[in-house]
């Protein structure tokens, strides 16, 4: 058992409490609360006069597929001779030794989803990973699939427009990804599709791979900037039955009241430290934040890492609370709204009993540049330890 | 209640404006009730412009508005899904920008709803939707789809050319339209008698079972007169309705589209002939169908001059030979009914959505300009407490 005795705990959840301690057992946060009473043998840390959260969460990466120092030239995230590859899993291409996990769980990031690209318009299934520096896939591996990612707007047009290769153009996306979600309906129904032939994805594989978000067992994470994007996302998930979850969601706060009454979460960025540089991710979404807020829109941020290194993340969501946003929900956006979107807040994003011990302990704010992360627990195990005496 | 007593009101039958009220119930975004008899209900806000003529939004029923951005480059360029000459299966609902900078432009212009069509760079170039031209997106769709648009002559050979496939002549791309839609027969009738082995939902086949059924017309880009004989062969063999845009040579075959009720969506006269098979063009093509009693439209084909000319267009027939009363007509009953949204708009009358235009002056003037703008009883133009 670990005691982090006397720190200014974060729970997320639950407030914050001043002089609390939490205890973890096993890989598990065992109690929350002032004065916890521990074994003689647990190991104490000593967390007094620090700040004790849960781990920061991104829930749109592509950690472990673009390895850093090696994404620039090379692409791993999108199988583009197919527009269509929602049977390809990114835990299947994802290398736990990413030179980005240990800087990124530095910095108190604990978790992510790493997710394949948005040049297709369904690429494959996202998966949720912990951020344990050495560990194996199997020790990384929390849950996939989490999700189905696809890409609607610039980022196919420009693709597959460049090739002459179908679709091209906004109207050609949605009828394309209108067919795939079609065949997912039409294969659950009986229909059984004739074999692939040389050379391309076997059909039924892919209608099979769907069936889980015609299940609403995973959403449908889309690239969307803007706004007529996400309105098509939206019209085609609700034709669909389907949940969907808008990703960037550049020009979100323009139909806020159409993502509430979806309930369709957004994850948001990479904001505020990137220069736009496409025409769909030009619009100011800090400015419009409160929209979001006011519609009750479910929402989070994203480094987009390796757009913004994952270790980023804290400073992404600082810039929305330059914007405005409250630092209390800078931080919820970041665990506990991020473990919701990505589908498993029973597990992650806050510290209360029961939950994975997933805990950061920092010198301050983590939206503080001054702030130190001295230590790091994923799954109950120490992963950083302070550097010099506390 | 909003009562507007105005010096003229644009009505449908009249042959001028004719003085007279029109009454907004602003809840439901209707009009209660229009004409020239018509008094202020009492307690309603009553607004008196003597000197203004009121009439219904226009409408333009063969725009490419939201598809081909203001401003927007490549990227904002979904006209076509060039890479086949198939397509029916594309929305073009998918297609459109709501925020796109033009639809304040045609609201400026008194243009309430459009049709925004795929282009015409495919034999079939997919599915039509009529919307309004201000509103929140979810709210502003009249009718999907409502149309299917399809290609002949110059350009699917053109595009076809470039990407090295069919069509290329002029009879593979009436083969292909055949084709297609046979298609869509098959697939409706497999899909009526059930009781097969599980199938697959094709939604391009599918995409042909409004245009089958009668609920939506194909509306064929043509501009020879043989292109428009293939069509009208085509239709017949379907038993599907359909509707000609732009068809300079349709005078050839006035008979026979004014037998079958074939209307003519005209362009505007305001542009030079870039193609060969646009050399026929005249601005007295309204004027000339209308005298064979063809159903006419006059469109802007924006962005082939901008939604917001859209009464300019209409106006310029006027000085060939087109009456006021035809020329109102072609801008606003004619286009709603070939969209098959005149239950809702296109006129003044009781019931319909308040989509209201006021003007300094006639409507066809050039020189004129709205001095309000309302769709669905909401002001979205002009004046203090406008929407913009």
């Amino acid at each position: 058992m670990i005691l982090i005795r006397g720190g200014r705990v974060l729970t997320v959840a639950r407030g914050t409490l001043e002089d609390a301690d939490v205890l973890v057992d096993g890989n598990r946060i065992a109690a929350v609360g002032p004065h916890l009473d521990a074994p003689d043998d647990a190991e104490v840390i000593d967390a007094r006069g620090k700040w004790v959260m849960p781990g920061l969460i991104d829930c749109h990466t592509h950690l472990g597929l673009d390895e850093e120092g090696n994404w620039d030239d090379t692409n791993e995230l999108n199988e583009m001779g197919d527009p269509v590859t929602p049977h390809l899993r990114a835990v299947d291409g994802f290398c736990p030794q990413d030179a980005a996990v240990a800087q990124a769980v530095a910095a108190g990031v604990t978790a992510a989803v790493v997710t394949t690209g948005s040049i297709q318009v369904l690429s494959g299934q996202a998966a949720a990973v912990k951020l344990i520096p050495g560990a194996s896939l199997d020790e990384a591996l929390v849950r996939s699939p989490v999700g189905i990612k696809g890409g609607l707007g610039e980022n196919p047009k420009k693709h597959y427009g460049k090739l002459g290769k179908y679709p091209t153009s906004r109207m050609g996306v949605a009828a394309c990804l209108r067919q795939a979600f079609a065949d997912a309906v039409s294969y659950r129904g009986g229909w059984r599709p004739e074999a692939a032939r040389d050379g391309e994805w076997d059909p039924a594989a892919k209608a099979e791979s769907l069936q889980p978000l015609l299940d609403n067992a995973v959403p449908w994470r889309v690239h969307a900037h803007r706004a007529d994007d996400i309105l098509t996302a939206l019209r085609i998930a609700s034709e669909f039955g389907i949940k969907v979850v808008i990703e960037h969601g550049t020009e979100a706060p323009l139909v806020a009241r159409e993502l509430a009454a979806a309930g369709a979460p957004v994850v948001l960025g990479p904001l505020g430290l990137t220069a736009p540089m496409k025409q769909e991710s030009c619009f100011p979404t800090l400015g419009g934040l409160d929209r979001l807020r006011e519609e009750g829109v479910l929402f989070s941020f994203t480094t987009d890492h390796p757009v913004l290194s994952l270790a980023s993340l804290p400073a992404v969501a600082a810039c929305a609370i330059r914007a405005g946003l409250p630092e209390e929900d800078a931080l919820k956006a970041v665990t506990l709204d991020a473990a919701r979107i990505l589908g498993i807040p029973e597990r992650l994003g806050s510290l209360e009993a029961g939950k994975d011990a997933d805990i950061a302990i920092a010198t301050g704010s983590p939206f503080d540049y001054r702030t130190v992360v001295e230590t790091v627990l994923v799954n109950g195990t120490l992963v950083v330890r302070p550097s010099r005496p506390s | 209640m909003l009562a507007l007593r105005a010096g003229g009101l644009v009505l449908p039958g009249y042959p001028a404006p004719v003085p007279g009220v029109i009454v907004v119930d602003p809840d439901r975004g209707t009009v209660a009730e229009v004409g020239p008899d018509v008094r202020e209900p009492a307690g309603s806000e009553v607004i008196v412009l003597e000197e203004a003529v009121i009439g219904p939004g226009l409408i333009d029923c063969h725009s490419h508005i939201g598809l081909v951005e203001m401003g927007g480059g490549d990227m904002g360029d979904d006209l076509n899904e060039l890479t086949g000459p198939l397509m029916p299966q594309v929305r073009a609902i998918d297609g459109v920008n709501w925020y796109d900078p033009a639809f304040e432009r045609a609201v400026s212009g008194g243009v309430t709803a459009v049709g925004v069509l795929p282009g015409p760079g495919n034999v079939v170039g997919g599915q039509a939707v009529a919307i309004h031209t201000w509103g929140r997106p979810g709210e502003r769709v009249l009718k999907h789809p409502a149309g299917m648009k399809c290609a002949l002559g110059e350009l699917p050979k053109r595009a076809a050319g470039r990407r090295g496939g069919s069509p290329q002549t002029k009879m593979a791309a009436v083969a292909l339209l055949r084709q297609s839609m046979c298609g869509g027969r098959e697939y409706a009738r497999g899909t009526a008698s059930g009781g097969r082995a599980p199938g697959r939902r094709d939604l391009a086949a599918e995409a042909w079972i409004p245009v089958l059924n009668g609920d939506i017309p194909l509306r064929v880009h043509a501009y020879r007169a043989a292109e428009i004989e293939q069509a009208l062969g085509v239709a017949r063999e379907f038993g599907v309705r359909m509707v000609l845009e732009h068809a300079p040579e349709s005078p050839r075959l006035a008979d026979e589209l004014a037998e079958r009720n074939v209307p003519v969506v005209c362009n505007p006269y305001f542009t030079s002939p870039s193609r060969r098979e646009q050399m026929a063009a005249g601005p007295d093509l309204p004027a000339l169908l209308v005298s064979a009693g063809i159903a006419v439209a006059i469109s802007t084909n924006h962005p082939e001059i901008s939604a917001w000319s859209l009464r300019h267009a209409a106006g310029t027939s006027l000085r060939y030979g087109m009456s006021w009363r035809d020329a109102i007509a072609a801008i606003t009953e004619t286009p709603a009914r070939i969209l098959g949204i005149n239950g809702v708009t296109g006129s003044l009358a009781a019931g319909k959505y308040a989509d209201i235009v006021v003007w300094d002056g006639d409507p066809l003037d050039w020189r004129t300009k709205p001095l309000a703008v309302f769709i669905r009883g909401r002001r979205v133009w002009g004046g203090a407490g406008s929407a913009r």
